[in-house]
């Protein structure tokens, strides 16, 4: 398996001088609803962020996930998926990578399974309808963490 | 959930449950102290003591049902104690029988399950107690309405007006509303109990402190009410969390609180923690505050954001001050969904309603679990197996280890000398040849001088001059010899007086004092008189005496068995006893002590005594002994031991089925060791226990068959007998041999063994075996003496070998074999039978 130590971390990329907010960081996007995904990709690319997957059910998340890695510094995870929901996602994720970092994407009446996520070590949660400063400040936010 | 030590690690788990049954054992004892002597603070202190580290040890492991129960347990104990309340019998039931409870679910934990059974009765009885004992706290206090009063007097005081908010709501039902008071009572709005505090600041280990978090949330968030949650998470990246307030599983119901309260120990600082609690959106203010020694929240390390609205800054204070009682909670608005002040059925929505959301949380503790659980991983194997030593006894071993080595540096000491003294030796014989070789070589030239008329006298002279030597060519080398046999002797001998100690000390880590036992019975003792309606009083004596721990596992059921014949069948009722003049209250006695290798347990009561005629007539009649048998007392007694046999005329739950007293002495001759009984009608019966120390060394009588050695264990050796092959009679195919008047059967070791020998030898020894009621003579070549034995266990394919029980190894270095006695006799007299046969077969 290849090692993180192969790439530069968050850190040292900052140390490199590239803009803090987007500039080069890769995600993954793990979400069913093409509309959604397209949102997120369109906020997030607009400000230099690096859309490097994206997946359409938690199986398959999983598995680009495993296969980008370590070419992925930030997940956006949908909770309700087909096939295998966000949360067990997150947790493969984490099994696999325990430094993933993974942002919920929720709807509202989920609260539940969001604070499930957070103890289960989701970095933050964005609550749909998506806005465009909420996405990118959750999201620079688990950056940073 | 917040990082506890890994809860699978099985050190933890054995460690636990160590602590678990002492714990559990100080709860018990403690609580039988407390009903007989209701004002004894000390069994207070500790039995609250005992629950608070069962609870706070269940935690660490994750055995939540256990910790949550526990919790309810100690709180009921809480309001008990503060209350001054003394303890009525049906209390105490309760208590018991929650520590049943609390044993069962460690069993079930132990087991690789958990307790599953409803314990929702027994948490409302124990929730109804905690009431009573409230209400009765403030009556005795003065306060007649205790529900209306304005405070109750010898309860904590933030409590009190907790409840007296309680009482007055219209609203409550008189039952479940109460239940809701007293939870909140024990640990009221936001403040710290004196002993949470403590409980708080001990979870504190080394370079971590305990920070009590104040954190105010934004309501305006979408998701207002994740925050608890996310807060929780982000805190756990920087320490432990220990405690919520509310508690964690209400911040994981739905609810919004604007303020939550977190005890979170941790290495980091005030500054970085308070960085991690700050969330963009969803927190409004932080503030942290370190717990100083006395627990209460401390100005030493504060950092205060501005909280952004005044009703969070009240929350706050209310969360923080310990004066500060429910006064705040009406100007919170309550965003919880059980607003409505009815039913309360629920406990949560009362105190909801009634104290604020503070409270909620303390309210649903000892609730339910949820969803986030960790996998339940935690199976154990055995804790049998773990033993508490006292250091002094592993110090004293480490002594003697450092004497075996300067003993053992003697002896190479001893060993150049010796090699000295053979160089000495060897130049001694040298010259002594040399010498003797001269003389020879002289001895013609002298013959010749006498020859020449050289008188004797002359002759013998010179020849002494030259030759003296010879008789002192030795001496150097003898007494160098001597001096090092000496030092060899004595070093000998402290070789001896240290392995003797080393192996007494070793054998002592293995011994635990037998009131790990006896502690057992104050309770079954209490259970047992109650539900047999008698009153008995239950004295223990010896408990400090030790024996073995694998003898003293084995100990426990045969002890019950007597006691409870001896409360059953031997102490009578209060009126059977007044009739008879006694004392009502009967007395039990438990008793241990040590008689050279062997313990002596002693059972006895003050009872009605055994009958001997009518142990006789029911001998007789189950046909265990002729009619015409005479035996003396003593041997009737003991006739009780017999299978199926029991002289009471009615079947009682307890005993008196007639299994029990056999199985008591099977037993304890699987521990080699004997019991019997000595009775006194009238007057009270005593059974008498006696068991080896250990079970590891026993001492072995050494036995030669053919080249083989064999070790006869002392304990079952009842005689042994030199006799002619003539006095081997047969009667009925068997072998046997007239002992005074008795009768023995024989069984040759060589036939049974199968090892060469020659039978046609002018005596044989028979050593006279006895096991249970059976007694056998077993033929050998000769007795060699008595020895310690090592019992070493056999493995794999000799463990089935029968009539074997393991083996040692003697001084020697030579294997013998220990004789299963018990085994054997079943055995031999198979065996015996079959041979002859087939002997007899062959010679026609």
């Amino acid at each position: 398996m290849k090692t993180k130590q192969d790439f530069p971390s968050i850190n040292e990329r900052k140390a490199e001088g590239v803009k803090e907010d987007g500039n080069g960081y890769r995600v993954l996007i793990v979400d069913d609803s093409m509309f959604v995904t397209k949102q997120i990709s369109q906020i997030l690319t607009s400000e230099g962020f690096d859309v490097v997957g994206i997946a359409t059910d938690g199986e398959e998340g999983v598995e680009k996930y495993k296969e980008l890695f370590p070419n992925v510094d930030v997940v956006t995870m949908d909770i309700t998926m087909p096939k295998m929901d966000g949360v067990t996602a997150l947790e493969k994720i984490l099994e696999f990578d325990k430094e993933a970092r993974v942002v919920m994407i929720s709807a509202l009446g989920k609260q539940d399974l969001v604070k499930k996520s957070l103890l289960l070590g989701a970095k933050n949660y964005i609550v749909k309808p998506l806005d465009r400063k909420k996405v990118l400040e959750r999201i620079v936010m688990s950056l940073k963490q | 959930m917040s990082d506890y030590l890994d809860p699978a690690n099985e050190e933890l788990l054995k460690d636990f449950y160590v602590e678990a049954e002492l714990q559990v054992e100080a709860l018990e004892s403690n609580i039988l102290v407390l009903e007989n002597n209701p004002g004894d603070s000390d069994a207070v202190d500790e039995v609250f003591r005992a629950a608070h580290t069962l609870k706070g040890a269940a935690a660490t492991v994750q055995m939540n049902e256990l910790a949550d129960f526990t919790h309810l347990v100690e709180d009921a104990l809480d309001v008990i104690r503060s209350g001054g309340v003394s303890l009525e019998s049906e209390t105490v039931d309760l208590l018991l029988q929650s520590v049943d409870v609390i044993k069962s679910m460690l069993d079930a934990r132990s087991r690789g399950g958990v307790y599953q059974q409803n314990i929702d009765g027994l948490c409302a009885e124990l929730k109804m107690a905690m009431q009573l004992a409230e209400e009765e706290g403030s009556h005795e206090a003065g306060f007649p309405e205790a529900a209306d009063a304005p405070s109750g007097t010898g309860i904590e005081s933030a409590g009190a007006t907790d409840s007296d908010a309680n009482g007055a709501d219209p609203g409550s039902g008189p039952g479940a509303g109460t239940n809701a008071a007293n939870a909140g009572q024990t640990a009221a709005a936001g403040t710290l109990s004196e002993y949470d505090a403590l409980e708080l600041r001990e979870a504190a280990t080394a370079g971590e402190t305990v920070f009590q978090i104040d954190v105010h949330f934004n309501r305006d968030n979408p998701m207002n009410t994740v925050g608890g949650i996310q807060v929780f998470a982000a805190l756990k990246k920087r320490g432990r969390v220990l405690r919520t307030l509310p508690e964690f599983e209400a911040l994981y119901e739905d609810n919004f609180f604007p303020t939550v309260t977190y005890f979170v120990a941790s290495a980091e600082d005030a500054p970085s923690l308070q960085t991690a609690a700050e969330i963009p959106d969803v927190t409004t203010g932080v503030s942290v505050q370190a717990l100083d020694q006395t627990g209460q929240s401390g100005a030493a390390q504060t950092a205060q954001s501005a909280p952004d609205t005044p009703a969070a800054t009240t929350a706050s204070s209310a969360g923080a001050a310990s004066e500060a009682g429910p006064a705040a909670a009406p100007g919170e608005p309550a965003a919880a969904p059980g607003e409505s002040p009815e039913p309360p059925t629920e406990s949560q929505s009362a105190a909801d309603t009634n104290a604020g959301p503070e409270t909620a949380g303390e309210v649903t503790r000892g609730g339910g679990k949820n969803g986030t659980e960790l996998p339940d991983s935690l199976e154990r194997k055995s804790s049998g197996s773990v033993l508490r030593v006292d250091s002094k006894r592993i110090d004293n071993l480490l002594n003697l280890v450092s004497e075996t080595v300067i003993n053992k540096a003697g002896f190479n000491q001893l060993v150049s000398e010796f090699s000295d003294a053979l160089n000495r030796f060897d130049s001694a014989d040298q010259q002594l040849r040399e010498t003797l070789k001269s003389l020879f070589d002289s001895l013609p030239s002298y013959l010749e001088q006498m020859h020449n008329g050289t008188s004797v006298k002359q002759v013998r002279k010179e020849l002494l001059t030259r030759f003296g030597g010879l008789y002192s060519a030795y001496d150097e080398f003898e007494s160098g010899l001597k001096t090092t046999v000496t030092r060899f002797r004595s070093n000998a001998q402290n070789l001896g007086r240290i392995t003797g100690e080393l192996q007494e000390g070793v054998m002592r880590i293995r011994m635990v004092p037998i009131a790990q036992i006896f502690s057992r019975f104050p309770r079954l003792v209490r259970d047992l008189s109650r539900s047999l309606g008698k009153n008995i009083d239950l004295e223990i004596e010896g408990e400090e005496t030790e024996l073995d721990k694998s003898v003293i596992e084995d100990l426990l059921d045969p002890l019950i068995h007597c006691v409870r014949n001896s409360i059953d069948h031997g102490v009578e009722t209060p009126s059977q006893r007044h009739e008879a003049g006694k004392a009502e209250r009967g007395v039990v006695g438990l008793k241990a002590s040590n008689e050279g290798n062997m313990i002596v347990i002693e059972i006895s009561d003050d009872g009605r005594g055994i009958d001997v005629e009518k142990v006789r007539g029911r001998a007789i009649e189950r046909g265990v002994i002729q009619a015409g048998k005479t035996l003396t007392d003593v041997e009737a007694f003991n006739l009780i031991f017999e299978p199926g046999f029991s002289t009471a005329s009615a079947v009682t739950n307890v005993s008196g089925r007639g299994v029990g007293l056999d199985v008591v002495k099977r037993q304890l001759e699987k521990l080699n060791g004997s019991v019997s009984v000595w009775s006194e009608l009238g007057a009270g019966t005593r059974f008498t226990i006696k068991i080896p120390l250990t079970l590891a060394i026993i001492q072995g009588l050494l036995v030669r068959v053919g080249k083989e050695m064999y070790a006869i264990p002392i304990t079952s050796v009842i005689d042994s007998h030199r006799i002619r092959p003539g006095e081997i009679k047969r009667i009925d195919n068997y072998e046997v041999f007239n002992v005074r008047d008795d009768v023995v059967s024989l069984l040759r070791l060589n036939r049974l063994f199968q090892i060469e020998t020659d039978e046609e030898k002018s005596y044989h020894y028979v050593v006279i075996v006895g096991a249970g009621d059976k007694k056998m003579g077993l033929v050998v070549d000769s007795l060699i003496g008595e020895e310690d034995v090592v019992i070493k266990p056999l493995r794999d394919h000799y463990t089935n070998a029968p009539g074997i029980a393991g083996a040692n190894i003697t001084g020697d270095g030579t294997v013998c074999l220990i004789i299963d006695v018990g085994q054997l006799l079943d055995l031999g007299l198979k065996h015996e039978m079959e041979q002859r046969k087939r002997r007899e077969t062959t010679i026609r």
